[in-house]
């Protein structure tokens, strides 16, 4: 009795441990353990290898017959046992998703069901050529609110109800190698609408290692630039202000004519290289310099607010290396243009990224140069991790300097900015997010009352707020 | 030794055997096994390696390595033999697969193969000839070429 106590413990840790094995991968997801079935059962002439090996394995050291033949009745039954619980999980699992894969999928190898299989005349082949075509869309809507008389990102004091952001991107194939992509967007934001073409450009594939791009691109700067509005790219509800938020550093597209390929590949890493030529359009908020302004004209009354102007004879590009199978990459970029106003502008800067299912790191830094005289810097770092499938944690650190030389002093606080967010985000699926974010800002840089403002009360302001936002974000 | 003690260590050493084989089954279901890679009759080769296998669904390569153009197609992505073929040759799941494309997509850069049933893949491989694909072990690929994949 007490050897087959032993036993049937031993028997029962076995098949726990054994049906645990699905049990712990439909916690990561419940369709995952449905894929693994409908793969066991393709594999099926594999697998069923498994018992015969098992009763090689038996007769290694019979001890005397009864105890071997109880043995082996003992291991019959659990065999039975294991077959009764699998089919049981099949019972409860349903029907799969897709008929006609699952049908074929269920049929052994070596006993194809012909009834059930796909019957091509083999006399019909046409060749079927394959025209690129895709719609893709996106959405984002957010609410922010901070706490004091400054405003900072998607947040605003009386809380922020209309960030929207919406957009179609169509891609067409015209010809085998050459596409042509348009992006079609409404935004809303400061009860401000715009209905506007983002980007519209014909790309032309020459080879894997050349395509040339030309009309209105997506500017190929940093993580984030081609992403703009994507918020399921982004961990956070808006992207990192300290790049993309008005410090000049990161702009959203170019247009002109650029050329993008790979540029190297070995076993696993791969660099792909982007260049261009042609126009930038540069957003900036800069109340230091806007404060300037006003001291030197001898004006009371500033207006803070961010501006627009155009870069010509821009040129610029991106050199990014990854290793795809592990979710690393890296690289460098940077563009140079012309501004009417300011003279030549000029932007540098870094980045480096590692996504996998579960970890997210990714960090920038940049620098900005205006003719010599003003300059700005932003960084950050962002980490998520997925506790599972829906829940992620996701931190954010950035940091923002601009470097301004004038006669007059201005407050340091309006010319430096850092950012310390936390937030959660629950993925109803990977097309899918909700987002809430927290965030303490140090720093009059990019959080600051906008409008027509008195100095006295611009300078004022609380030197720090604090931000939260909630959002949804989906793409199509 | 007792008999009692052998006993209890056999018994445990079945119980370990029968659920490592049961689960080594589930791997390989999982792996290689769970998947062939056909294409057209027409294209000469007979192997291809992981890395170019990834390339070409991954459109980074439009070429096999023997020149012949490739045009691949997929699964659905809730087809359990995709995720096999993404984790395999891709090394991650499929829903790291579509983020990937995702963001192609939105960079205006590329956009991923068309998506067919099993049938259809078939069916799309055997009447093209830059056609590739990969099925479950038990389809039907009469008409169609299976090649091998190496490391």
């Amino acid at each position: 009795m007490h050897f087959k106590t032993r036993f049937l413990v031993a028997i029962l840790l076995g098949t726990a441990l054994l049906l645990s094995v699905p049990g712990v991968m439909g916690q990561e997801a419940k369709k995952e353990t449905q894929r693994n079935t409908e793969i066991a059962k393709a594999a099926a002439p594999a697998s069923s290898d498994a018992p015969s090996a098992t009763s090689a394995a038996t007769p290694l050291a019979p001890p005397s017959p009864e105890e071997f033949n109880e043995l082996k009745e003992q291991m019959k039954q659990l065999r039975a046992l294991v077959q009764e619980q699998q089919a049981q999980l099949e019972r409860l699992k349903g029907p799969a998703p897709t008929p006609s894969s699952d049908a074929a999928s269920a049929a052994p190898a070596s006993t194809p069901t012909p009834a059930l299989a796909p019957q091509i005349p083999q006399d019909t082949v046409e060749e079927q050529p394959i025209r690129p075509f895709k719609i893709g869309g996106f959405a984002n809507w957010a609410y922010g609110k901070t706490n004091n008389i400054n405003e900072y990102d998607l947040g605003s004091p009386q809380g922020r109800y209309d960030n929207i952001d919406m957009g179609l991107i169509l891609t067409l194939g015209v010809l085998p190698s050459v596409n042509a992509t348009a992006q079609v967007s409404f935004q809303s934001a400061n009860d401000q609408t715009e209905t506007d073409v983002d980007f519209a450009f014909v790309d032309w594939k020459i080879n894997d290692k050349f395509t040339v791009r030309g009309g209105q691109v997506k500017n190929p700067f940093g993580l984030y630039s081609e992403y703009l509005g994507v918020g399921t790219v982004y961990p956070f509800n808006d992207v990192p202000q300290s790049i993309y938020g008005g410090t000049t550093i990161g702009k959203e597209f170019y247009r002109g004519v650029g050329v993008s390929g790979i540029a190297f590949t070995t076993r696993k890493w791969e660099g792909t290289y982007d260049l261009f030529f042609g126009g930038l359009l540069n957003d900036e908020l800069n109340p230091a310099e806007a404060i300037s302004e006003a001291i030197q004209n001898g004006q009371s009354t500033v207006t803070i607010d961010g501006l627009s102007e155009p870069i010509r004879q821009a040129f610029g590009g991106r050199l990014t290396v990854a290793r795809a199978d592990s979710g690393f990459r890296f690289g460098v970029n940077g563009h140079s243009g012309v501004s009417p106003d300011k003279g030549r502008m000029t932007a540098l800067g870094a980045f480096a990224s590692y996504d996998t299912a579960r970890y997210l790191l990714r960090a920038e830094f940049g620098n900005a140069f205006e003719s010599g005289f003003i300059h700005h810097s932003g960084a950050y770092v962002e980490a998520g991790y997925k506790i599972d499938r829906h829940w992620q944690p996701v931190f954010r650190y950035e940091w923002a300097r601009e470097g301004l030389v004038t006669p007059v002093a201005i407050p340091d606080s309006f010319k430096s900015h850092r950012d310390i967010g936390g937030g959660l985000d629950y993925w109803v699926n990977p097309k899918a997010v909700l987002k809430f974010s927290y965030h303490h800002v140090d720093g009059n840089m990019l959080s600051v009352p906008r409008g027509d403002l008195d100095l006295a009360s611009l300078f004022a302001a609380p030197k720090t707020t604090d931000m939260a936002t909630f959002g949804l974000a989906f793409v199509f | 030794m007792k008999p009692i003690q052998t006993m209890t260590r056999i018994s445990m050493v079945c119980a370990v055997v029968l659920t490592g084989a049961l689960q080594v089954g589930q791997v390989f279901a999982q792996g290689r096994g769970a998947y062939k890679v056909v294409v057209n009759s027409s294209i000469s080769i007979s192997s291809i390696s992981r890395d170019e296998l990834s390339r070409v669904f991954l459109k980074k390569a439009s070429k096999f390595h023997d020149g012949h153009s490739a045009m691949p197609v997929d699964l659905p992505s809730s087809s359990g033999v995709r995720d096999a073929f993404s984790r395999d040759v891709h090394g991650k799941p499929t829903t790291a697969v579509e983020a990937y494309w995702q963001q192609q997509v939105f960079s205006g850069r590329e956009v991923p193969p068309a998506e067919k049933s099993e049938g259809a893949a078939i069916d799309f491989v055997r009447s093209n000839s830059n056609g590739i694909a990969y099925v479950s072990p038990g389809a039907d690929t009469e008409g169609t070429k299976v090649i091998n994949v190496t490391d």
